[in-house]
């Protein structure tokens, strides 16, 4: 048996062996966020199409379609088409049911006098055209979220009580001249954010891994943890050799989490306390 | 669009497959309402929500070898728009040996007893979310399904051919479809979705025979309606949100449906909209005949998190101090638990079912509403919030134990309000990835205490999702079945939370399990991914019993 036990074991460092870098995991929701790659247009793209949001706007004609808006229309339905006396455009189904002018050219010529809107048949066929797909853009900008980025400014904390939540949670584990020195060089604020709360783990075989101690009947074994479920473990050792095992009841397995006291941290973690502190590590240059 | 498409569209397709056409298949309308035997004949077997099974062939000694009588795959669809694979996210019927088993723009007429295809419809979108479909409705010999362009098509049960269709909203304002339609009496129920543009949901009853409009539930108020004083002003309430894209619940007894509506609009920026927002992440009640509501209750007040609350409303009867009483349980997507006695509405049970709650601020006593908190919004600076505690998969509750089980999340995520105009539209705001590994927890609860009676969480590495989940079924031999997130589909004992099966799938469990007696065997039916698996005890084990 244990003949055998060792046999598999060296069978799967072998395939092991392929798998030197365990594969990050996909990102959540990359689907719906539509992160089929390409870069930002590419993930426009697909949530456009996964949405079935229509066709694409031309954003040329709504560059110049932008400045015939705010003289012509901004004055009534708003700087940004949301509305103001008059209705909001963007949530329109006349403007909704439009691709490319060929329903609302014709309607801006007319306007609806009856309620208030003038027509707007001085202009040319062209400008009308560069109007609505202004009006497409600002559409796509809102229901288009594979088109959402995070440009916000998030450090707005208060540095100095930032430093000090770091000096009576952190300094156990971390120091601001130690490991967390330049810190605020390494990522971009948003990352930052994330990552101080709880870092990745990497790498796979680094010391942030999950940890695992199986007693079986074969023995003692240690490693870090490529894979668990209710029915099956797999860890790997410091050597590099790969051991599933499955969970029978003669089986005892005691994982520890090296990052358990980050997942602590996020579970009580104050929005504004966060906000402090990805201010003052950010200054960690 | 192309022309082509739209015209094929127009003439949406239904392939017989089999040489000699099926029978005529009339579904026995008696069956509709009680528990579940030899027939499935609507999304929850019953109209409860309790996806709760009589059924005892299949029990705590023999459950450990159920087996795949086969497999069906449906890899063959391949992409659909923006949609890499087809997972099946509905719960098929069964009726007189044959499965209805649906994706989006695709219904199969299966034989129960081989997976074999028996007739295809397709059909052509124009648009719509495809995220997925939750099943068809079924009235004598019709069948109920919705295109993600929010078409009603009316099938012939027996041979797969249209007989009506109709819109019932417009995709190009963003509404989508994916429920299962329920038939309740002489109403085809059917709802919709929304968020990308900001809809205001809606609840509607159609005419089975022809489709036409019995009612319409406005799920946001409008000018000078009750509920109007939560919105700042109309227009706010006309683009509320409020979606109704999950089956309901029904009590034939007291004409009542009950509902869950999704979050308001827009997601994640609530500035535009402050108050409580009803009737968005609301339990409704409404009369069945006319759709006017009779009670509601709001889990989710002035959502800011997309916490939808379209889980499923859970009938059941209990007596309590010696009096009998009608109930009903709700495990929101907000996290928080509620029981509550279906005729009025007052709750008996309301507290969370999560640790680490973050929204909360306090409770309303007299209506035992949760009071949500401003600080705890999406800010342009970032929040941490809970995950999605639980979606749309759905619960179950064991008339054996008495317990409410359902599949949660744990774990806490980022939220960033993005835009931060006056008035904002859309998502307008990013909620997630999980901060740290989310974690998928199954937990059993006492509903008429609140109290957590076991949990098990699944051991994993990697963080789990957190909107594709798996549907729980219970069964009065004990048993509870459901999946993990990393392809098992496993067997416990309700009672206590004992793993007493396991089958490892091809992709993890994604939709509301199943099960019925068909030729002396009790089948119980889970889709994983692709692939709708079909399990039952093997010939040695049933002739044991008999």
């Amino acid at each position: 048996m244990r003949r055998l036990l060792l046999l598999s074991a060296g069978l799967l460092m072998a395939a092991g062996a392929a798998w030197a870098a365990d594969p990050p995991p996909p990102p959540e929701g990359a689907a719906a966020q539509g992160g089929r790659g390409g870069g930002a247009a590419g993930r426009a793209q697909s949530t456009r199409e996964f949405l079935g949001l229509g066709v694409e706007p031309d954003a040329v004609a709504a560059a110049r379609g932008k400045p015939l808006y705010e003289a012509q229309c901004a004055a009534c339905h708003g700087a940004t088409a949301r509305g103001g006396m008059g209705p909001s455009l963007i949530h329109s189904s006349v403007v909704l049911d439009d691709d490319h002018g060929e329903k609302l050219t014709p309607f801006l010529k007319t306007g609806r006098p009856e309620r208030g809107m003038p027509s707007f048949g001085t202009l040319s066929d062209r400008d009308l055209t560069d109007v609505t797909e202004y009006l497409h853009h600002e559409v796509e900008s809102v229901a288009n979220r594979g088109t959402y980025e995070n440009t916000n400014n998030i450090l707005v904390g208060d540095k100095k009580k930032g430093a000090a939540f770091v000096q009576r949670n952190c300094t156990t584990c971390h120091s601001v001249t130690g490991d967390l020195k330049g810190i605020g060089a390494k990522y971009r604020p948003l990352d930052l954010q994330r990552n101080w709360i709880f870092p990745p783990r990497d790498p796979a075989d680094g010391p942030r891994a999950f940890q695992a101690v199986v007693t079986s009947p074969q023995g003692r074994f240690e490693g870090r943890v490529r894979q668990v479920d209710d029915f099956r473990i797999v860890i790997v050792d410091a050597a590099g050799a790969v051991r599933p095992f499955a969970r029978t009841k003669a089986v005892k397995v005691e994982i520890k989490d090296p990052l358990a006291a980050h997942r602590e941290l996020a579970r009580t973690l104050k929005d504004q306390d966060m906000s402090n502190v990805t201010t003052y590590l950010e200054t960690l240059k | 669009m192309s022309a082509k498409l739209a015209a094929l569209g127009a003439c949406a397709l239904a392939v017989l497959l089999s040489a000699t056409p099926l029978a005529a298949n009339t579904l026995d309308m008696s069956t509709l309402g009680k528990p579940p035997v030899d027939v499935w004949p609507t999304h929850h077997g019953d109209y409860t929500g309790r996806r709760f099974s009589p059924l005892t062939q299949i029990d705590e000694k023999n459950v450990d070898t159920l087996a795949p009588a086969w497999t069906a795959k449906f890899s063959d669809v391949g992409p659909q728009r923006g949609s890499p694979v087809p997972v099946l996210k509905g719960t098929p019927l069964m009726v007189n040996g044959v499965l209805y088993v649906t994706l989006p723009n695709l219904v199969y007429a299966l034989d129960a007893r081989t997976g074999e295809r028996l007739w295809q419809y397709t059909w052509v979108d124009k648009g719509g979310h495809l995220v997925g479909n939750r099943g068809v409705g079924m009235y004598k010999n019709w069948i109920y399904f919705l295109g993600p362009d929010n078409w009603v098509i009316c099938l012939d049960a027996s041979t797969g051919k249209e007989r009506w269709r109709k819109e019932i909203a417009n995709a190009r304002e963003q509404y989508f479809s994916t429920s299962a339609p329920i038939i309740a009496g002489n109403h085809v129920l059917v709802g919709v979705g929304g968020d990308a543009m900001d809809i205001r949901g809606f609840l509607m009853a159609l005419d089975p025979e022809t489709g036409a409009e019995q009612w319409k539930f406005w799920t946001t108020p409008g000018e000078g309606e009750s509920g109007i004083e939560t919105w700042p002003n109309v227009a706010a309430s006309m683009r509320g949100g409020g979606g109704t894209w999950m089956p309901g619940s029904y009590d034939p007894e007291l004409k009542m449906i009950y509902w869950g509506t999704g979050n308001a609009n827009p997601v994640y920026a609530g500035q535009g909209r402050l108050g409580d927002n009803l009737y968005t992440a609301t339990i409704i009640a409404l009369d069945v005949e006319t759709g006017k509501l009779k009670w509601h209750f709001q889990p989710m007040p002035h959502d800011t998190h997309d916490f939808d609350n379209t889980q499923v409303p859970v009938l059941f009867d209990r007596v309590i101090d010696g009096k009998p009483r009608k109930l009903m349980s709700f495990a929101a997507r907000s996290g928080w638990f509620v029981t509550v006695d279906r005729e009025t509405g007052k709750y008996l049970v309301s507290q969370p079912y999560i640790d680490d709650i973050k929204w909360v601020k306090g409770r309303n006593e007299v209506t035992g509403e949760p009071i949500s908190d401003r600080d705890n919004d999406p800010k342009v600076e970032g929040s941490i919030s809970n995950n999605n505690p639980t979606n749309w998969y759905n619960p179950t509750f064991s008339e054996t134990t008495g317990l409410f089980y359902v599949n949660t999340i744990r774990g806490m995520t980022l939220y960033y309000k993005l835009d931060t105009s006056p008035i904002p539209a859309g998502y307008a705001g990013t909620g997630g990835p999980s901060v740290g590994e989310a974690q998928r927890v199954l937990m059993a609860i006492d509903p008429l205490t609140g109290k957590r009676r076991w949990e098990h969480v699944y051991p994993n590495v990697r963080s789990a999702g957190t909107t594709i989940g798996p549907g729980l079924i219970s069964t009065a031999s004990n048993l509870l079945f459901t999946g993990d997130d990393q392809g098992n589909i496993i067997g416990y004992r309700a009672n206590d939370g004992e793993i007493l099966w396991h089958y490892k799938a091809a992709a993890n469990q994604s939709n509301g399990p199943m099960t019925y007696m068909l030729d002396g065997k009790q089948w119980l039916l889970m889709g994983a991914g692709d692939t709708l698996y079909a399990f039952t005890l093997p010939d040695s084990q049933i002739k044991a019993e008999q």
